[in-house]
């Protein structure tokens, strides 16, 4: 089997390739293809992880690749693009295919990153031309198979777990496992557009630095989430706020969040994914709960995980690690509680396969 | 006068202040407050769940939300919320037999929705949509039914009413079609076939022995809420359609096992939360407490997130001279409201440092009395 994994961003091509990597170790060869070039997220991933599939690495854009001749190869197509793109590139291939006179190849998709209520009904339902979605856990599975209740012709679904994310940071990547020493840093993902309401970012802000300067031994570093360009500030804040902060918050440069993570000792955050990460790897985690649960911000799939706390009621920073830690039930089934991933798909890929195009 | 029960049906804040307000009445006496929905929810089921917590009783429409639910509330400090699906059967039967098909005038009626579809263009869609099959049927008539008459309004908001959009899309639109203000039911017990998007009007059809059609031209996406109709199976793209004649001949009856998971049928009944509310009575005495809502790590919009109860919150705060958390609360009360005056005044005189100057600019600011 050679799968070929399309994304069309940066975090969608990191997590590509870790898939990529994982499919390799399931003996099947996989060809990422990106439209954008990952050199600007730092892997703590080895380049070349042992396995017995091959992994490769094209970029080029979504046209050159359903002109190529690589595209006919491919036993099965992940496509990680933005939502509503995929049924263009869908049907395109399938054409592509009816009109070489050959079977197209199984296509599974679904969002890079977990999401649950409105937001993951709006990414699943342009994905449903594909043959296969891609979940990351048990939530979304019956979210999906809910709202599929009754179609004429449901879309099967397999949940592959936090496949975005490296199961676990590089070795000796963890700071300190359990309760982390001092110096600590907090960060803080944000994310463009968020808090929505006017003035709650400049809130937010005035509030971290009241918190920063309370705890000079923390340093507070606010990391730009996903969603942005780097040369985007993480918040959409007024400069009179942003120039009163105090000088142990800095702003992060984008690209490193899983060494970050790794190294912090605690993560906040409105609702950005990353956040999964810092949990999943025993971070003190807090989703900020100052403006309740709202579908705009993303904290649905945030109201069982137990480390929602408003800002305002921390007192000082040291009181992060003594936070009640997160639900674990709750982030299993949202995905952590899925660890054979890779051979889950690859199962379910089987079962849909075409023949080996001959060579 | 003394209630056994009070049923709310407000929007989300609202009805989260409703249930702290019958909270603070003094006495031990309180009636057994539920909620519900008004329809079939098309999405933001989890929001509207969180500001219905705490409530004695949440009536859902069927299996489709408590799954939903169940799955919200699992593993957390909430899981006993109760909750009842009570269906969505919203008409008495009537007492005059309902015509058979056959009796019917050949009419379909179409239950407009204030905001869907949404955008301006979308709506000139469907109005031209329906009059080219109202010319494609000539002996039928098209009866548009508004949502709301002209200059009415809904907790929904939009610039245009339809009648506006019919004339600027279509000027003068065919014979057969027009738009027909008389109560819903009364035109659906003479019409053989009603159409919508994705309005719970839809269950109404059912209860008047109308036949029901599900307009799929605005897709399956969350916007339109066509999403939860999929499973209907009397989805159909008007536009493709050769006339009416043709679509009452291969439409079917919506498909009894949907029916039954959204909630429409005879499992799911209100007479299960009269069943409730009396069982309420009788145990009144021994009933376990209400769900507490304040757990460390959870929030739920229905404690302490409506602009009232922020504000509630923040006197509270300054009558225990917890100045900082009073200014907390208000806070957060601005950011809902930026506009609002008392809350500006009462938050500035929060902020003065000197406690005479605080003091002095709380006693000339508007106290909120809930």
């Amino acid at each position: 089997m050679s799968i070929i994994l399309l994304a069309d961003s940066n975090l969608g091509a990191y997590a590509c390739t870790l898939l990529a990597n994982e499919l390799a170790q399931e003996h099947l060869d996989c060809l990422v293809v990106t439209t954008e070039r990952i050199s600007s997220l730092v892997s703590p991933l080895p380049e070349n992880p042992a396995g017995n599939g091959r992994v490769a690495q094209l970029n080029c854009s979504i046209n050159e690749l359903l002109l190529s001749s690589l595209i006919l190869k491919a036993t099965a197509i992940g496509v990680f693009i933005r939502a509503s793109n995929v049924e263009t590139f869908v049907t395109n291939y399938r054409q592509i295919c009816q009109l070489n006179a050959q079977r197209p190849a199984p296509v599974f998709s679904g969002p890079v990153f977990p999401l649950a209520g409105d937001t993951l009904i709006e990414d699943l339902l342009p994905r449903m031309c594909c043959d296969l979605l891609c979940l990351h856990g048990e939530r979304q599975l019956e979210e999906a198979h809910d709202l599929m209740h009754r179609w004429p012709n449901p879309v099967p679904t397999v949940a592959i777990g936090f496949w975005f994310m490296p199961e676990a940071p590089e070795t000796g990547g963890l700071v300190g496992v359990g309760k982390p020493d001092s110096p600590h840093t907090l960060v803080v993902l944000a994310q463009k557009g968020l808090p929505k309401l006017k003035g709650a970012a400049e809130r937010m802000l005035r509030l971290l630095g009241q918190k920063a300067s309370a705890s000079p031994h923390w340093q507070v570093l606010i990391q730009t989430d996903h969603t942005q360009s780097e040369k985007q500030l993480p918040l959409n804040a007024d400069q009179r706020v942003l120039a009163e902060l105090p000088t142990n918050i800095s702003f992060g440069a984008s690209g490193n969040l899983p060494i970050v993570l790794g190294r912090c000792s605690a993560c906040i955050t409105i609702s950005s994914p990353w956040i999964y990460t810092a949990m999943a790897w025993g971070r003190a985690v807090v989703v900020m709960a100052d403006h309740g649960i709202r579908t705009d911000h993303g904290s649905v799939p945030f109201s069982s995980s137990g480390v929602m706390h408003r800002l305002d009621s921390i007192t000082a920073l040291d009181d992060l690690l003594e936070m009640p830690i997160v639900n674990s039930n709750w982030l299993e089934k949202m995905g952590w509680g899925v660890h054979d991933g890779a051979s889950q798909l690859v199962k379910a890929l089987r079962t849909r396969a075409k023949p080996e195009a001959s060579q | 006068m003394r209630f056994d029960a009070i049923g709310v049906f407000l929007t989300g804040s609202k009805l989260a202040y409703f249930r702290h307000a019958v909270s603070i009445i003094p006495g031990s006496y309180k009636p057994m407050l539920f909620c519900g929905f008004n329809g079939i929810v098309l999405s933001g089921f989890e929001e509207a769940i969180s500001w219905r917590l705490g409530y004695d009783l949440i009536c859902l429409n069927g299996p489709r939300d408590a799954s939903a639910i169940k799955r919200m509330l699992a593993d957390t400090p909430f899981e006993t919320q109760p909750f009842l699906t009570t269906g969505m059967q919203r008409n008495i039967a009537t007492k005059t037999p309902l015509l058979p098909a056959d009796k019917r005038k050949k009419m379909l009626v179409f239950a407009e929705q204030v905001v869907i579809p949404s955008r301006q263009k979308d709506r000139q869609k469907l109005v031209r949509i329906l009059a080219e099959l109202a010319r494609r049927s000539p002996n039928w008539e098209v009866l548009i039914k508004p949502r709301i008459a002209p200059n009415e309004a809904t907790f929904h908001r939009n610039d245009q009413h339809i009648s506006q959009t019919i004339q600027e899309t279509i000027g003068h639109p065919p014979t057969n079609l027009q738009l027909d203000y008389r109560p819903l039911p009364e035109v659906l017990q003479e019409a053989r076939l009603m159409a919508t998007v994705s309005s719970t009007a839809l269950f109404d059809a059912l209860d008047y022995g109308c036949k029901p059609v599900v307009m799929a031209d605005f897709g399956n996406l969350p916007r339109s809420g066509g999403h939860v109709f999929v499973g209907s199976s009397v989805c159909h793209y008007f536009d493709k359609l050769t006339d009416l004649d043709s679509l009452e001949e291969q439409l079917e009856w919506p498909n009894p096992y949907w029916l039954e998971w959204v909630g429409y049928g005879k499992t799911h009944q209100p007479a299960k939360l009269l069943e409730f509310i009396q069982d309420w009575k009788e145990r009144q005495g021994s009933m376990s407490a209400p769900i507490d809502l304040e757990q460390p790590g959870y929030v739920v919009n229905s404690h302490n997130m409506s602009f009232n109860q922020l504000r509630n919150s923040a006197e509270k705060a300054i009558r225990a001279r917890q100045f900082g958390e009073a200014a907390a609360s208000l806070e957060l009360a601005q950011l809902i409201r930026p506009d609002h005056r008392n809350v500006r005044r009462r938050l500035v005189a929060l902020r003065r440092n000197h406690w005479i100057a605080r003091r002095l600019g709380l006693l000339l600011s508007p106290r909120f009395n809930g």
